[in-house]
């Protein structure tokens, strides 16, 4: 038998060979040499394997190249979703620190899992094949699901867990025999190939030939387990469950990373393979957008417990970002980016404030808790503020700018009836993000929560701060970088 | 289209006659001895009267997962078994590198003590 | 002998071991019974990839391969999943799901 090697360029790999690499050895190192106890330093060292990842990335920058017989692919679109998923990774592990010894819950394995889960954000960002899409969405949801009982044995994060992981295997089967399908269909599991193929099958297309049936169920089935990951109604029944049981670093941390680099290797695959077929599955994608915003932001004006209220306005939130998606044009895609990174950071800072405030043995997520807080800790409740803010999507904040560029790349695509839902969800929205400010400023407090400021988590409060107010101002700092992702993926 | 199954009804065929033929044809040679333990259901030596599902120490689970998760890994083996030649030396840098990642999730469960069973 | 058995007979029974798997998987209350049903879920997909691969492209391994990643992805799901059901039994003495629900709204 003869073996035809395929071109094998092992620096198109190189940010997963670094984070996959520093997961490994962190594992060693913590099991060898850091005493129990001491678990910070494996934080500290996993926030330097995700600086030399962000190195890693320097060499690439510019490129564009796809190598292992174009199963990967490297290009800014890929590089920018990096930068964007260690900065996640980086906050999250800062917010850990001092969490998790307070929980009573620190291991070391915690830092390894989620340079795992996020070496599996950044092979989501790309893979161009859907074997490595199926691996990365796997490799994903098996680090969440422990990361989600990381608080074992209390009750309600075991639960999380097992409601997540069996929503998730089940996720899992349609996502294969979606895969399974659409390579009966098309006999390859290529992007660019299925691009080839159904631009073939359209030229030739004549009454005698059926259309691509068998692609387009299973790119239903495969569009049903991308649902569940980013959490788009009508499969977010788990997201509340799970986002208040799970330890409150790892809601953050899911909240935004699960959705970033799942809907990642959604746009790879619908700009990819999939533009000629746009007729078929633009439409559902806009339903499930327009269904996940209102329930999302209608559910969450019935909470009175924030954690649970941020995980309702979570899932409004992943229907503001698949209208990037849907308009499928290179200003939604530059909509998906800006957006996907200023709701990152104000939903990071936003659980940083909560983990603030959260103490062991009393969970501090009840609306009372945030009575008074501007009287006690006024620069803390300044900054919960101006998260809400900009979540509610209120100028001038970094989020009102990402609601503003999805909903005009949704217009200028046609689909005004979409952006009129979004501005009336956002509407909605504000009323419970401002009804935590009013709490904060206008209430007298309730009971006596000491927040436990250590200096790592009020510097990442405000630099998260800080750069949401500078996003809002500033757009063009990281708009140009979002404008040649898009070039990179010829969209 | 059904004569492609001859060849798996010929086989069941087979079988049952053999099945038969064994049993009764022993039945009517064999010396028939008849004691208390003799006639107890065979449980392979364990006691056959109780619960049907019975509790065992969890220990058991462990190994049988940790089992479970190395033998499947193997399976990437076996292809490359197959084109092991053709792939030469960079066949066996990169199996190297996978063998060396199931290495480290083995000393982890070493060292971790999940493979101690007292 | 392989034009015996035509690829749409293998594709209905991939297809009905799918939707037996999904059906226990959704009607199901024990935790162990539903990852029963996602297993026959994730192995009815390994039918219908190898059947695509042997009667429509026996030359190129895609199908046989990804089988292969479907199996380990599945063994490493079932394994985290019997873990926490172990540890949700040792809690609450209870593997059935409708009675592990404390979070409501």
């Amino acid at each position: 038998m003869n073996i035809a090697f395929p071109d094998i360029n092992m620096l198109v790999i190189l940010p997963l060979i670094v984070i996959f690499g520093s997961a490994l050895a962190l594992l060693l190192i913590d099991l060898f040499f850091i005493p129990a106890g001491n678990k910070k330093i494996t934080g500290y060292l996993a926030l330097a394997g995700l600086l030399f990842t962000g190195l890693a990335g320097v060499p690439l920058w510019g490129m564009e190249e796809s190598s292992f017989s174009g199963m990967v692919v490297v290009d800014t679109f890929a590089l920018t979703l990096n930068v964007i998923f260690i900065i996640i990774a980086a906050i999250t592990i800062i917010i850990s620190l001092d969490y998790l010894p307070r929980q009573g819950i620190e291991q070391g394995e915690f830092y390894p899992l989620i340079l795992f889960a996020t070496g599996s954000f950044v092979l989501l960002a790309q893979s161009t094949n859907l074997i490595l899409i199926f691996l990365g969405i796997e490799l994903l949801s098996i680090t969440l699901y422990v990361l989600t009982g990381f608080a074992y044995p209390r009750l309600s994060s075991e639960e999380a867990a097992m409601k997540y992981l069996l929503l998730g295997a089940f996720a899992a089967g349609f996502f294969v025999y979606g895969i399974a399908l659409i390579y009966g269909e098309t006999m390859t599991v290529d992007l660019n190939q299925i691009r080839l193929y159904l631009t073939e099958l359209e030229s030739s297309s004549t009454a005698a030939v059926p259309g691509p049936t068998l692609l387009l169920i299973g790119g239903a089935l495969v569009l049903i387990a991308f649902s569940f990951k980013i959490a788009l109604v009508p499969f977010h029944m788990w997201t509340p469950d799970v986002y208040e049981g799970a330890p409150t670093p790892v809601t953050a941390f899911m909240s935004v990373g699960t959705k970033g680099a799942a809907l990642a290797a959604l746009i790879r695959i619908v700009t990819i393979a999939l533009p000629t077929v746009q007729d078929a599955w633009v439409p559902v994608l806009a339903v499930l957008a327009a269904a996940t915003m209102i329930v999302g932001n209608v559910g969450a004006v019935a909470q009175t417990n924030v954690k649970r209220m941020l995980a309702y306005s979570s899932v409004g939130h992943a229907g503001y970002i698949v209208l990037g998606v849907v308009a499928m044009s290179a200003h939604g895609i530059e909509a998906f980016l800006f957006y996907l990174l200023a709701y990152s950071l104000t939903n990071l800072g936003a659980f940083a404030v909560i983990i603030v405030l959260e103490q062991r043995g009393e969970s501090a997520w009840s609306l009372d808790d945030f009575s008074g807080l501007g009287q006690r800790q006024p620069m803390l409740a300044v900054a919960m503020a101006l998260f809400m803010l900009s979540l509610a999507g209120v100028p001038p904040t970094a989020g009102y700018l990402g609601k503003f560029f999805v909903f005009a790349a949704a217009w200028e695509s046609g689909l005004g009836w979409l952006v009129l839902i979004g501005v009336i969800t956002s509407a909605i929205a504000i009323f419970f993000y401002l009804r935590i400010i009013v709490r904060m400023f206008m209430h007298e407090p309730v009971r006596d929560v000491q927040p436990a400021l250590h200096r790592s988590i009020t510097w990442t409060i405000a630099v998260a701060a800080g750069a949401v107010l500078l996003f809002g101002f500033m757009p063009n700092l990281f708009i140009d970088l979002a404008q040649r992702s898009v070039i990179a993926l010829g969209g | 289209m059904l004569e492609a199954y001859l060849p798996i009804f010929v086989l069941f065929l087979f079988a049952l006659f053999v099945a038969v033929f064994v049993i009764s044809f022993s039945a009517l040679l064999g010396p028939q001895k008849p004691g208390e333990r003799k006639l107890k259901p065979y449980e392979s030596g364990m006691e056959p009267i109780g619960q049907a599902i019975r509790r065992f120490p969890v220990k058991f689970h462990v190994v049988a997962m940790l089992f479970i998760l190395f033998d499947i890994e193997v399976v990437f083996f076996l292809p490359y078994a197959l084109v092991f030649r053709e792939l030469s030396v960079y066949g066996l840098a990169v199996m190297g590198v996978f063998f060396l990642i199931l290495v480290v999730g083995f000393v982890y469960e070493w060292k971790k003590g999940a493979l101690q069973w007292e | 002998m392989i034009n015996a058995v035509p690829l749409s007979a293998v594709l209905t029974i991939a297809a009905a071991l799918f939707c037996i798997g999904l059906f226990g998987a959704m009607s199901r209350r024990n935790a162990v019974s539903i990852l029963m049903g996602v297993e026959l879920m994730l192995n009815s997909v390994n039918i219908n990839l190898v059947a695509f691969w042997r009667y429509l492209q026996p030359d190129l391994i895609t199908g046989q391969v990804f089988a292969i990643f479907v199996i380990t992805v599945a063994a490493a799901e079932a394994a985290v999943g019997l873990a926490m059901v172990i540890a949700i039994y040792r809690s609450r003495q209870t593997v059935y799901i409708d009675t592990v629900d404390s979070m409501k709204g």
